[in-house]
């Protein structure tokens, strides 16, 4: 929560799991998350006064909503990787000996790695496959196929976040 | 090996990712792949896990999920949310216990409009705090106040907790927001009540504050209309029909984007709430997408039904099994994030508690009540942790012991309405009846 009247409270400098490359990569997501997140509020808004005041809904309103929400959650999975963020139960691990607790933060962030890859390969083979059988939204017929692309693409940054986490253990992700 | 087996395998699996401290999102959805293979072949565990994917991320009905988020998040950056303590502190801190009272309703206010409790505990203790001991107040009340007040948000909506629950279940998001409305108002009462019985017993914890003037208040209460705007167009309008709860998340942000341009208009600040507002987004659906597929594989496991054959069989009868799903829920509560256990346990217990005759949506109220009191209780209470980090000169047992009366408030507010649902089914009811 941004908080403008908030103290400096000595809070930590934000997780870098991915060097050089988090700057242009987050400022990438949050280019892409913010313009859908605008887009959702906009449609969503103009669609329910248009609605509840004129009767005259915006045609497949629903359907871009649709799209919107996926790019925003596209961009917002690995924002939330990279910052850290993603809910856990550290208690345990916080309690095991400082090499043990590294080796479970190594084997933790590989599972997540390898799951978030694989995750990321199926909703390419369904971005193709959306593709190839047609797949659209009911009203405006937009095509399924490019936000299965972007899904996939979100979890191949999610997977190389957490396998940097494998490298850098503690280091966010 | 039978379903069953597989399915508590997957339950073990699951408990054992997260004890590694993999996200519990991740581990939902690493279980849920894994079992659904050894229930239904490869093949079928890889088409649910990209097809539950996509099906979650483009969920219309989740679109209300980033639009709240971002409603709240610039409400707070905006000075929305404080403004109803500021009201309260003005008409109400010059009695015993008011400033504790003014910071419940401040937190009940900013937690309703950001629907998280630990955020409300950060925001309003660095306000609310050091006001309250500047006028004399005592470390258990100034700290419990504030940690047991950020709880309150989960009822008042829009609530995450409630939208998560509508989803998980099927459930209509109005008819749950509705619900948590006379609930909300009924433990804000409590709250206050526990206030008031508290400074009588211990009257030096809660000292007089300083008086304003009729002006001072009247301009104070001006300043407040903006959430009571915000509050009435999203409630208000999902209550008469005019808005479904998707276009009522996205007015209500636009609402709070207008406030936003008229009192900040900082491009520094909105780029901060906009960041956040994703980042809190990507964090609720990695649980959503988890969920989305570890649900469908304990359903193929057969172990709801399982579990509601031995709760039946044991002859406890419908309410002696809910005190104990209850109270399975405060204890475990305890060590686990109140979302995730809600996510976990809800393709188990809700089949057992419908069932059981129970209302769903009433389940729902009960069950976010329930969820909150793990965030303010012992060994983990998250808002006592968070309080003791801004309230640093109080130690972490008088943070506890501070909340302790709160979290009686919360258990007198579960068992009234175990006694009468109709505090929770009846705007809902009565919604619906129109």
């Amino acid at each position: 929560m941004p908080d403008p009247h908030a103290e400096d409270d000595g809070e930590e400098a934000p997780p870098r799991p991915l060097g050089r490359l988090q700057a242009p990569v987050v400022y990438g997501l949050e280019v892409v998350g913010g313009l859908a997140l605008a887009a959702l509020l906009a449609i969503t808004v103009a669609d329910a006064l248009l609605r509840s005041l004129l009767n005259r809904p915006i045609l497949g309103g629903g359907d871009l909503v649709q799209v919107a929400l996926v790019l925003v959650v596209a961009s917002a999975l690995p924002l939330s990787i990279a910052a850290g963020r993603a809910i856990a139960i550290e208690m345990l691990v916080e309690r095991l000996p400082p090499a043990l607790e590294t080796a479970v933060r190594r084997l933790s962030a590989a599972v997540c790695a390898i799951a978030s890859g694989y995750l990321a390969w199926r909703c390419y083979v369904n971005a193709g496959e959306a593709a190839l059988f047609g797949e659209t939204t009911m009203l405006l017929q937009i095509p399924y196929g490019p936000f299965y692309g972007a899904l996939a693409l979100s979890f191949a940054l999610s997977a190389a976040l957490f396998a940097s986490g494998v490298l850098r253990p503690g280091s966010g992700a | 090996m039978s379903a069953t087996a597989i399915g508590l395998l997957g339950f073990l699996g699951l408990f054992g990712l997260m004890g590694l401290g993999v996200p519990v999102g991740m581990a939902m959805l690493i279980a849920g792949l894994l079992g659904t293979a050894g229930l239904a072949g490869w093949t079928t565990a890889a088409y649910t896990l990209s097809g539950q994917t996509f099906a979650t991320a483009s969920y219309y009905e989740l679109s209300v999920l980033p639009l709240f988020i971002l409603m709240g998040n610039l409400a707070a950056a905006s000075g929305l949310s404080r403004d109803l303590y500021e009201a309260a502190w003005r008409w109400i801190g010059h009695v015993r216990g008011g400033l504790a009272s003014a910071s419940v309703l401040g937190c009940a206010g900013f937690s309703a409009l950001s629907g998280s409790s630990i955020a409300s505990a950060v925001t309003m203790g660095k306000v609310a705090y050091p006001n309250m001991r500047r006028y004399g107040y005592g470390g258990r009340l100034a700290t419990g106040t504030i940690a047991a007040g950020g709880t309150l948000g989960i009822l008042i909506p829009p609530s995450t907790g409630f939208v998560l629950y509508a989803i998980l279940t099927e459930q209509s998001i109005g008819r749950l927001f509705m619900a948590g409305v006379l609930p909300g108002l009924m433990l804000t009462g409590l709250f206050l009540l526990t206030i008031a019985v508290f400074v009588r017993l211990r009257p030096e914890e809660g000292p007089p504050g300083p008086s304003f003037t009729w002006r001072e208040r009247i301009t104070a209460t001006g300043r407040a209309t903006g959430i009571f705007v915000i509050i009435g167009l999203t409630i208000g309008g999902i209550y008469s029909g005019f808005f479904t709860p998707v276009e009522a998340a996205g007015v209500g942000a636009a609402f709070a984007f207008v406030a936003f341009l008229l009192r900040s208009r900082s491009l520094t600040l909105l780029l901060d709430v906009v960041r956040d507002t994703l980042r809190t987004t990507g964090m609720t659906f990695l649980i959503l997408i988890g969920a989305g597929i570890f649900s469908p594989f304990v359903a193929l496991s057969g172990l709801p039904g399982l579990v509601a054959g031995t709760f039946t069989g044991a002859g406890l009868g419908p309410h002696g099994t809910l005190f104990i799903i209850l109270a399975l829920y405060v204890v475990l509560g305890m060590v686990i994030e109140g979302l995730s256990l809600m996510v976990i346990t809800l393709p188990i217990v809700f089949p057992v508690v419908v069932a059981l005759g129970f209302d769903p949506i009433w389940f729902g109220v009960i069950m976010v009540i329930v969820l909150e009191m793990g965030l303010i209780s012992p060994p983990v209470g998250v808002n006592c942790f968070v309080v003791s980090t801004i309230a640093r000169d109080v130690k972490l047992q008088t943070v506890f012991a501070g909340v302790l009366p709160f979290w009686g408030a919360m258990l007198i507010a579960t068992l009234l309405l175990v006694a009468f649902p109709q505090i929770a089914l009846l705007i809902p009811d009565s919604m619906f009846a129109r």
